[in-house]
């Protein structure tokens, strides 16, 4: 009987070994490698796998071959069904339509950062506003740089104007750029524990804001402060808003599955999220550039505000409207 | 390791309806990627940052700026997109874990697409880098960051609390880690001639059943002489082998060819015994209606299996007085194990035919078993 599964496997190893030689060499690079005897013959062998497979799982038992069948049947399987191709298309199909897509997807959860965010702001400025020592408490020593409330006009208005960093711009960039990003990324990961250490982040990151908008104003340079913030902060704070967003959405579905199983929400909320994230770094890659060139090199307060309402402009149209004109 | 396996098995169902049967990764193994995915990428960052300072010293102020700028880029990049860009390739799997033997899939068999890979990558942040934090700002407040760490280690330890180990990116994602296995096809055990001086009988061969041939199989390919001549003499004695045996290999290969031609003779006629404590044959003594099998579901015949092939005679003894009990069964039973191991045998083919509900059904079986066929 045995004789059988003998000349059952004789017939057919050499089909398995050249599936398993294609599968080596298109695993390690790309389909491009293959000439078209193979291409053409990589399903077809897949599914004569496949079938020997269940055959041998119903007569044989002979474990070595079953797990072997098993291991290279999954291998295809993997291969044929379980990977995306084609990067190309992929980063064509994010910018044109994911994106976009994935941030509208979101706008409740964007509407609530943006509200946390200027509760944020509106509360730390009252505060700083009540009682000035609140500042320090507020904003870490290294991040004021002096700008506190005891400084007087001439300095603080000598910060929103120094050229001083101009040597070194380029570094000054890229810092800006990966340290906001990390940040933003642990802001997004953290909406996992149900919402709630995004929420507090971004109502600290407002109170800060306010803060500093306090002692500015109180001096009576506020319009240029919101100059100075607005050049890069427009897409810098937009960006921290949608990372928020995204974190929230995750913490919500897992909380609040809805209508669907909770595995199934945190997957769409996930990958939604996931979207819109790669969609934030990218906007922080052009904050960094506006904060650590653009700020640096323009003075002028009425054209750092074009450029900072400009870009807000740019990411909404991009975001709401670019749809409706494809619709159209 | 056995057990193991079989609890970590998954359903992968392909579109042309074969079960592929994925195995999950172990937590051994993922932890074990990982460690090396780490190594590797420190190691990466040191020889980035030798690079770095000896540029600056060996060109001069001038290289200051476009090595910091590349420097802190190559940081990013290499710490949030060395994960991301290795799974999104079409091995799913980083260095590490292709080292060990694992990969990611989507967990409904589909396609692992770039978003999944992403968000299962990102939530690294609050399960590696945020314990990190804490544990490197220990020098701070102590309270503090023993809360933070504690916090932060729900989510390190999160695939523990979860059957299919999946960590809080898994769970994002829908993605879970499986074990690849690139095996090699082994010889055919049986291909060899037949050996003349062993030759057993049906009586002989009814001893063992599939459990147990795989397991000869394992020490025939694997194992050491002396684990050869204990295995042997436990076949010898069990199956009463009157003559000497000379050649221990000779024997067990003869063994393990007549056995497995024995159990897939009877493959080929629908009866796949399991082990050696399953019936040999339909008992004649032993038949239950349908209705007398329609009692008990999933759980109660996992249970029994495990009762059936224990060496527990009390533990045995009880429960063949409640399944008495239950089912109404009026004859005498003289033998325990082998009503039993009927009723085990004939819950057996309703669970392959997909007819056992997941617990016992509360309603009146009949049913239960309409219910289920639906």
């Amino acid at each position: 009987m045995s004789q059988s599964t003998i000349s059952f496997r004789a017939e057919r190893e050499a089909d398995w070994e050249r599936l398993e030689a294609i599968l080596k060499r298109v695993e390690r690079r790309s389909p491009k490698v293959l000439d078209d005897d193979d291409l053409f013959a990589l399903p077809v062998l897949y599914r004569a796998t496949l079938s020997s497979l269940s055959v041998a799982r119903a007569t044989s038992l002979d474990k070595g071959m079953i797990d072997y069948l098993e291991g290279l049947s999954l291998r295809a399987y993997l291969y044929l069904y379980g990977i995306e191709r084609g990067i190309g298309t992929r980063i064509a199909q994010f910018f044109l339509i994911d994106w976009p897509a994935a941030i509208r997807a979101l706008w409740i959860e964007t509407w609530v950062a943006f509200a946390l965010l200027i509760a944020g702001t509106v509360a730390g400025y009252l505060l700083v506003a009540g009682d000035p020592s609140w500042f320090n408490a507020i904003v870490p020593g290294g991040l004021s740089e002096g700008r506190g409330p005891e400084a007087s006009a001439a300095a603080l208005k000598s910060i929103l104007y120094s050229k001083d960093g101009n040597a070194f711009l380029g570094p000054f960039a890229a810092y800006l750029f990966t340290h906001n990003a990390q940040i933003s990324l642990m802001c997004f990961a953290l909406g996992f524990a149900f919402g709630v250490p995004t929420m507090m982040l971004v109502l600290y990151n407002g109170a800060m804001l306010g803060a500093l908008l306090q002692v500015y104003v109180a001096k009576g340079l506020g319009w240029e402060l919101a100059a100075w913030l607005s050049i890069h902060g427009t897409t810098e704070l937009y960006a921290i808003v949608l990372a928020a967003a995204a974190g929230l959405r995750i913490g919500t579905k897992i909380a609040f599955p809805g209508g669907h199983a909770r595995m199934t929400a945190a997957r769409a909320a996930g990958r939604t999220a996931a979207t819109a994230m790669v969609g934030v770094v990218i906007m922080l890659a052009a904050a960094g550039l506006l904060e650590g060139f653009a700020r640096q090199l323009i003075t002028t307060p009425s054209i750092r505000f074009a450029i900072g309402g400009g870009m807000l402009l740019f990411w909404l149209g991009y975001f709401y409207l670019l749809r409706l004109a494809r619709a159209r | 390791m056995p057990a193991d396996r079989r609890d970590m098995r998954r359903r992968l169902v392909t579109p042309e309806g074969v079960d592929l049967g994925v195995v999950l990764g172990q937590m051994g193994q993922r932890a074990g990627a990982f460690l090396i995915d780490a190594m590797l990428l420190i190691l990466v960052l040191v020889i980035m940052t030798l690079i770095a300072v000896f540029g600056v010293f060996g060109v001069g102020e001038t290289a200051m700026q476009p090595v910091a700028i590349i420097w802190l880029l190559g940081f990013f990049v290499l710490r949030n997109g060395y994960f991301i860009a290795m799974e999104m390739r079409p091995r799913a799997a980083t260095f590490g874990k292709r080292w060990v033997g694992l990969r990611v899939v989507a967990r409904d068999g589909g396609r692992l697409t770039g978003d999944a890979v992403i968000a299962r990558n990102l939530m690294r942040e609050i399960e590696v880098f945020l314990p990190l934090s804490f544990m490197a700002g220990g020098g701070g407040d102590s309270l503090t960051s023993w809360f933070g760490l504690a916090w932060t280690g729900v989510f390190l330890f999160f695939p523990y609390f979860n059957k299919d180990r999946l960590r809080v990116g898994d769970l994002l994602a829908g993605t879970w880690v499986i074990q690849t296995h690139p095996k090699k096809l082994a010889v055919d055990l049986s291909a060899s001639a037949a050996h003349p001086a062993y030759a057993f009988t049906p009586a002989q061969l009814d001893t063992y059943g599939v459990y147990e041939l795989q397991t000869l199989e394992n020490v025939l390919r694997k194992s050491e002489p002396e684990a050869r001549l204990t295995v042997a003499q436990a076949i010898i004695d069990k199956i009463g082998w009157p003559e000497n045996v000379a050649d221990v290999d000779a024997f067990l290969r003869a063994y393990y060819t007549q056995l497995r031609a024995h159990l897939e003779q009877g493959l080929l006629f629908g009866k796949r015994r399991e082990d050696k404590h399953d019936a040999v044959a339909p008992s004649p003594d032993f038949a239950f209606t349908r209705d007398q099998l329609g009692v008990y579901g999933q759980v109660e015949y996992e249970t029994l299996g495990k009762v059936v092939r224990s060496g527990d005679a009390a533990g045995k003894l009880t429960v063949a007085q409640a399944i008495i009990n239950k089912i109404g069964w009026t004859s005498d039973v003289n033998d325990i194990d082998g009503f039993l191991r009927a009723y085990y045998a004939q819950l057996r083919s309703r669970h392959e035919a997909g007819l056992l509900p997941e617990a016992r059904p509360e309603i009146a079986p009949d049913i239960a078993i309409a219910e289920n066929r639906r």
